[in-house]
């Protein structure tokens, strides 16, 4: 009994700590100030989108995602 | 005293008072070096059952009681005497003692139960740690801290975690201790250069972390605690699951935290000071005859943002204040994983001769995310292994010989995403050996050490090697009659080599908000400290007064200059041709005679750090604490209750203005902070702890001088309201005796 209930306080302790893929918006800081992106970026299309950039009118600018 | 090895040997015994002669009920009888407990039965007796060797250390302590560490020979029937200790207080009191963390009884320690401060309910183990005189919080926030003892933080503070020197990225600024409490027993601080049998680098002190002991003999426990305050509207949550044989033991615990942006005085949140931490413990003893094994293992991992981050070179506090308080993710903020793993198998060879050996493992990864989330400003690997071996000598009860030799191998790497580098990739090699004598001669205590220490360093384009030789003495009288007088005096050196961060740093640290700039030709900063302690303590009323001298040459100051680089303001290690740190701390406990249940509680502590060398003779040093008078009013309730209310406690803490502060320096004025605690408890079938109070009471708007965010006028938290529930669900079992 004693057992059962020291694993179930584990799993419930780590159940609330679970990783889930999170979705993000994000902007980029153009020539005119911040540009919000439409809609939200998850997961590897988010960390795609930071490593790549986003290309505006032959120009690449860093996007952020995330509140900051 | 005989020298053959008994098998399946029973130790009994019996524990009384030493007034009354009646026996004690509930003592607690450890066996610390092989990690065995029990607690006496309603007579008072215990057995123990093992495999023991010819002789070995015990401890008995009991509640309103002075603890014994004696010397027993397996297997006498063992008569336990225990004096009344009227000053003893279950929780709060930091009790200066005498402990064998040295090998010597001359050594003075600060020693603090950790698993019973629920009353005041520290927030983390620095924030508990700072109860002791001398010792504050540097801080990047509440949950985001490490120690500082006598003005000394970093790299100067050496972390043992039991029996395991813990490297985790301690040069940062914004690099808190990174342990969690949960299932942590005890704390014991040594201030100063004067642990040089754990090593020789910890010039500003030496902080010894343990976790609590293995669940008595054929018993087990699981213990679960919760812990609320509303500044943060965080919660610490922790299970601990403690199960012992005759021979086999093991104990296994799990914390998960979470904590939103705290709230500041004014009615605002700061932005970013939001955390969420999870990890846990496992620990086997195991002990046959003449050996006795320990494994230890920890992980945690943790998310702390990162307040007061910015690029603008003259923020508004405001700016980095919210309306609404959150604790979702958010950039900046700091990703820190930690493992730390070892092994220590002590082998007892007879009465008089015992080995020790140590084998470490831990791995740091500390990353910081700025502006991306997926790609990390800085993300850092240390991985840290070390070996030790000590052997004792007690050829006679009055004098005690303890030689060792350590070796540490740590790798510092970068990850290869990372955007920015502060320090190379990089190694270090640490050797040093030492030897401590103590020797009582006719009650005049004797203790003296020598450690010689090697540092290698090396990374792409540096290489730097550091031998370093240190020493220290110390001398102790006590004296009795109708009061017992203790005075001891020590002399003691360190030396530390530079750290990596100190040689090679060159870029923008964003966690510390700075720019740092390192200096490969630093050389080693060597302390030479004297420490007068003296005590004094009667039925009703004890004194402690400690004053303490420090000369330091090649002292390594991070020192702002008048410049900044990316919007970051720049600060540079350089060394410091001369510095004289001084302070004093003093304690003044009085329990009346008409009121035994009142304990009233008074510390002092300050410290003073001046630059004496040609250069810039009489420029104070930067991050000097602020001078504290901390007082305790203590009153204990219903001490024979099963349920009811255990303790009331009121603290007042008082700072005083720090304007003794390096050029460029922020000073801080004085400022008061009132807490409120009391507690409760119902000692049934499963013994129920509920810890209620308020921190900062009168809702107080200070800036703690030791904070990171000072320069930037943030203020610490508001007031706040906070709960702690302990919950033993299956008891501790009392042994049983034969006789």
């Amino acid at each position: 009994m004693k057992t059962k209930m020291f694993f179930a306080a584990m799993l419930l302790i780590a159940s609330t700590a679970c990783n889930k893929e999170e979705c993000y918006e994000c902007h980029y800081d153009g020539p005119n100030g911040e540009v919000e992106l439409e809609g939200e970026y998850c997961g590897e299309a988010a960390e795609d989108l930071e490593n790549t950039g986003y290309v505006m009118d032959s120009v690449v600018y860093t996007v952020h995602c995330g509140e900051h | 005293m005989t020298g053959y090895m008994c098998i399946a040997q029973q130790l009994t015994g019996v524990v009384k008072d030493g007034l009354n002669n009646e026996s004690i009920p509930g003592a607690k009888i450890e066996l610390k070096e092989l990690g065995v407990a029990t607690y006496t039965d309603i007579n008072g007796r215990f057995t123990l059952e093992g495999n023991w060797p010819d002789e070995f250390m015990l401890q008995v302590s009991a509640m309103t009681y002075e603890s014994q560490n004696i010397s027993i020979t397996c297997c006498d029937f063992i008569d336990l005497v225990l004096q009344p200790d009227p000053h003893n207080m279950e929780e709060v009191m930091v009790r200066v003692e005498r402990r064998e963390l040295q090998g010597s009884m001359t050594q003075k320690t600060d020693y603090i139960e950790l698993d019973q401060l629920s009353v005041i309910s520290p927030l983390s183990i620095t924030e508990a740690l700072s109860q002791i005189d001398g010792v504050q919080m540097a801080s990047y926030g509440p949950l985001n801290s490490k120690p500082v003892i006598r003005g000394m933080q970093g790299m100067r503070v050496v972390t043992f975690l039991n029996g395991m020197r813990i490297n985790n990225q301690q040069w940062g600024g914004d690099h808190g201790l990174g342990i969690s409490m949960a299932g942590m027993e005890s704390a014991e601080v040594i201030k100063g250069p004067m642990s040089l049998i754990y090593t020789g680098d910890a010039t500003g002190g030496l902080l010894y972390l343990k976790d609590g002991s293995f669940a008595p003999q054929n018993s087990y426990s699981v213990d679960l605690n919760t812990q609320f305050e509303t500044a943060s509207l965080g919660t610490q949550n922790s299970v601990v699951y403690k199960l012992s044989g005759k021979k086999l033991r093991m104990s296994a615990a799990a914390v998960f935290s979470s904590y939103a942006d705290y709230k500041l005085p004014n009615g605002g949140y700061l932005s970013d000071s939001r955390m969420n931490d999870m990890g846990g413990k496992f620990k086997l003893g195991y002990n046959s005859g003449k050996w006795n094994f320990e494994l230890n293992y920890l992980y945690s991992n943790s998310e702390v943002g990162i307040p007061g981050h910015t690029h603008d070179l003259n923020p508004a506090p405001e700016s980095f204040m919210l309306d609404e308080q959150d604790r979702d993710f958010s950039l900046p903020y700091q990703k820190i994983q930690n493992h730390f793993g070892n092994f220590k198998a002590s082998y007892f060879i007879n009465a008089k001769n015992k080995m020790e050996f140590f084998v470490n493992h831990g791995y740091n990864n500390l990353a910081e995310f700025e502006e991306k989330i997926y790609t990390p400003g800085i993300d850092m690997y240390l991985n840290s292994s070390s070996v030790q071996a000590r052997y004792h000598w007690n050829p006679n009860k009055n004098l005690k010989l303890l030689s060792g030799i350590q070796t540490i191998l740590e790798s510092n790497d970068n990850g290869l995403d990372a955007e920015e580098r502060l320090i190379d990739d990089s190694d270090q090699f640490d050797m040093g050996a030492y030897s401590s004598l103590s020797y009582d001669l006719k009650g005049l205590q004797l203790n003296a050490v020598v450690r010689f220490d090697h540092r290698a360093v090396r990374s792409a384009d540096f290489s730097g090697d550091y031998s370093n030789f240190n020493a220290a003495i110390g001398l102790r009288k006590q004296w009795s009659g109708n009061a017992l007088n203790d005075l001891s005096m020590h002399v003691s050196s360190g030396t530390r080599a530079p750290h990596l961060s100190e040689l090679l740093s060159d870029g923008v640290h964003h966690g510390a908000v700075r720019y740092e700039l390192g200096d490969r030709n630093l050389e080693s900063e060597r302390f030479v400290q004297l420490d007068v302690n003296y005590e004094f303590s009667n039925e009703h009323f004890s004194l402690m007064f400690n004053p303490y001298t420090t000369m330091a040459s090649g002292y390594i100051q991070l020192a702002q200059l008048d410049s900044s680089i990316n919007g970051m303001d720049v600060y540079e290690y350089a060394a410091k041709d001369g510095v004289l740190l001084y302070g004093l701390e003093t304690r003044v406990h009085y329990h009346p005679h008409f009121a035994h249940r009142i304990h009233f509680e008074t510390g002092y502590s300050n410290t003073f750090g001046r630059d004496i060398g040609l250069a810039q003779e009489g420029e104070d040093l930067y991050f000097m604490p602020q001078a504290r008078l901390r007082s305790n009013v203590r009153i204990e309730l219903s001490k024979n209750k099963t349920f009811g209310f255990a303790s009331v406690l009121v603290q007042h803490n008082y700072f005083f203005k720090q304007d003794r502060v390096g050029p460029l320096e922020t000073s801080t004025d004085p400022y008061h902070l009132l807490q409120f605690g009391c507690q409760m408890k119902w000692d049934g079938n499963w013994p129920v702890e509920l810890s209620f109070g308020m921190r900062n009471v009168l809702n107080t708007s200070y800036i703690n001088h030791m904070s990171s965010l000072k320069s930037l006028g943030l203020m610490e938290p508001g007031s706040s309201f906070y709960f702690n529930l302990k919950w033993s669900i299956e008891s501790r079992n009392q042994s049983t005796s034969n006789q």
